[in-house]
């Protein structure tokens, strides 16, 4: 008996070690949480979305769109807010419809703002779940 | 040695195995007990936040889904996309007071805020709001802030204290008494200043109203729809489309502990087999000296059905504690949105103990009858001559 309580007790402890010992996680933010007000966020974020287009003359610029508005409309060009992103890391750049966590902070620009990207994870691409009929023409 | 105390030794003679049982059952029952008492409690929060909704009318524009109107009751940012004229029409109607509503989100803390802009004077009275502290809008352009209580507390912010909206500097003018719904988690603004700083022109998200006869209501709403092309919702109905998303998660998270429960049912037969299988000759020995096998099938049932017992206790126990802690990580969390305002707080009483026992019990002793069943059926010259 005493070695089944020591057991559980060493087990708790491991589990309580293992999470206070974990890195002070950021909490994660949508595109829809920032939309409005984007530079109303200072320093270093945490953003989950889907990037949902890629600048041809900047290859190190995309858009990322709210995940659950864009899994409603079902359409990257479904007029959604998409938020300018940069990155410039040694990891390659998401895919069209990947799931992204991003990290990082909003630059201010002469002509709006960015957010500049210092960690990128990519979790999933949701392609399969959109259309990519763009009504208008344009993206 | 009567029967209990023989189930007792019996349980206790592998004293590992009967541990591990009992913590699979407590488990299974721990997280049966913890989503039960917090679904109540987040069904409970969400009537009381619609019943403290003050409107007894939601005017918004057709093609709003449900999940915007879910955001009407948890002050989240709503799109404004209903023209600020359809607000005078539907005040023009005799026995409706509205109130225009823009919801925005900004960032205190680098937390996402919800930032409303108001008629002030008209809200005051229309939410039946007290001012706790500082002083109230003068005027429909001032540009100040008006705190509610939650916010607050929250971020430790007090009358004087400068947030950044936009850019633009705005001092707390006042603080909002306690309201006990989401008027509680926003900052509020005029709407012709939240319309300007948010850049949304002649838009508002929604209208509030307020029937002077609610037993009429229908033939109000009929009076709306001859007015503007809008969608008008009750009360009631927002609520009742709330409660039935909720319901759908609840169901669905039950299910996932009732397979913990199945998990744990099936530990209870595996040991209780093998616990038939080293006992055979013990089986043996009492039917010999004149055992019954139906005093065999007993002694076999409550054991597995003292399993179920102690386990349902330990697991009503442990629920509660897990529910306690869960309570403010789902206020955290996506779900949180829906009781914005308040953390589910574990609810737990005397029927849901007493159906979580009873259940438990049940469950194990439906698991125990095939092993009984099996081990009365030996015959002593079966069971003795087992090697």
């Amino acid at each position: 008996m005493k070695k089944i309580l020591l057991f559980v007790l060493i087990t708790l402890f491991a589990v309580g070690c293992a999470k206070d010992n974990g890195e002070a996680e950021l909490h994660i933010l949508s595109i829809y949480n920032i939309q409005n007000d984007p530079l109303a966020f200072t320093g270093v974020i945490k953003i989950d979305g889907v990037a949902s287009s890629f600048s041809e003359s900047d290859a190190t610029f995309f858009t990322v769109m709210d995940t659950n508005e864009l899994l409603a409309c079902r359409n990257l060009y479904c007029g959604a807010y998409a938020m300018p992103a940069r990155y410039s890391g040694s990891d390659p750049l998401p895919e069209l419809a990947d799931m992204v966590d991003i990290t990082g902070s909003f630059v201010q620009t002469d002509d709006g703002y960015y957010f500049e990207v210092t960690e990128l994870v990519v979790r999933q691409n949701i392609m399969h779940r959109l259309t990519l009929s763009n009504p208008g023409g344009t993206q | 040695m009567n029967i209990f105390k023989l189930v007792a030794k019996n349980l206790l003679r592998r004293k590992g195995r009967f541990v591990f049982t009992l913590l699979g059952i407590t488990i299974g029952m721990a997280s049966f007990v913890a989503l039960l008492s917090l679904g109540g409690s987040m069904r409970g929060e969400v009537t009381r936040q619609a019943d403290a909704l003050g409107a007894n009318l939601i005017i918004t524009p057709k093609n709003w889904c449900a999940y915007d109107q879910i955001s009407i009751l948890t002050g989240n940012s709503l799109p404004e996309s209903l023209q600020y004229s359809v607000l005078a029409e539907v005040s023009a109607i005799p026995g409706i007071t509205a109130v225009p509503y823009l919801t925005q989100t900004t960032a205190v803390q680098n937390r996402p805020v919800s930032v409303i802009g108001i008629y002030p004077a008209e809200m005051l009275e229309f939410n039946d709001w007290r001012v706790r502290e500082g002083n109230y809008f003068s005027s429909r352009d001032v540009r100040v802030l008006v705190l509610g209580s939650g916010i607050a507390n929250s971020f430790n912010l007090n009358v004087g204290d400068t947030l950044t909206i936009r850019g633009e500097n705005f001092p707390v003018a006042a603080i909002l008494e306690e309201n006990g719904n989401n008027d509680d988690t926003a900052m509020y603004l005029p709407l012709s200043v939240v319309q300007e700083i948010f850049d949304v022109g002649e838009y508002i998200s929604y209208i509030g109203a307020k029937v002077e006869n609610i037993a009429e209501t229908e033939s109000y709403i009929a009076a709306i729809l001859d007015v503007v092309n809008v969608s008008v919702t009750t009360d009631r109905q927002l609520l009742s489309t709330v409660l039935s998303m909720l319901g759908s998660i609840n169901v669905a998270l039950q299910l996932i502990a009732g397979v913990s429960l199945v998990a744990a049912a099936f530990g209870i037969i595996n040991t209780m087999m093998t616990a038939i299988s080293e006992r055979r000759r013990e089986i043996g020995i009492l039917r010999a000296i004149g055992g019954k096998s139906g005093a065999i099938f007993k002694i076999f049932l409550l054991e597995s059905g003292l399993y179920g017992f102690l386990g349902g206790i330990l697991g009503v126990a442990v629920g509660y504690v897990v529910s306690i802690f869960a309570g403010p990580m789902i206020a955290e969390s996506g779900m949180g949105d829906l009781l914005k305002g308040a953390a589910p707080e574990a609810s737990i009483n005397a029927p849901i103990i007493f159906a979580a026992i009873f259940l438990s019990v049940a469950i194990s002793v439906l698991s125990g009858f095939y092993p009984a069943w099996k081990a009365a059926k030996l015959t002593p010259a079966e069971a003795m001559s087992y090697e």
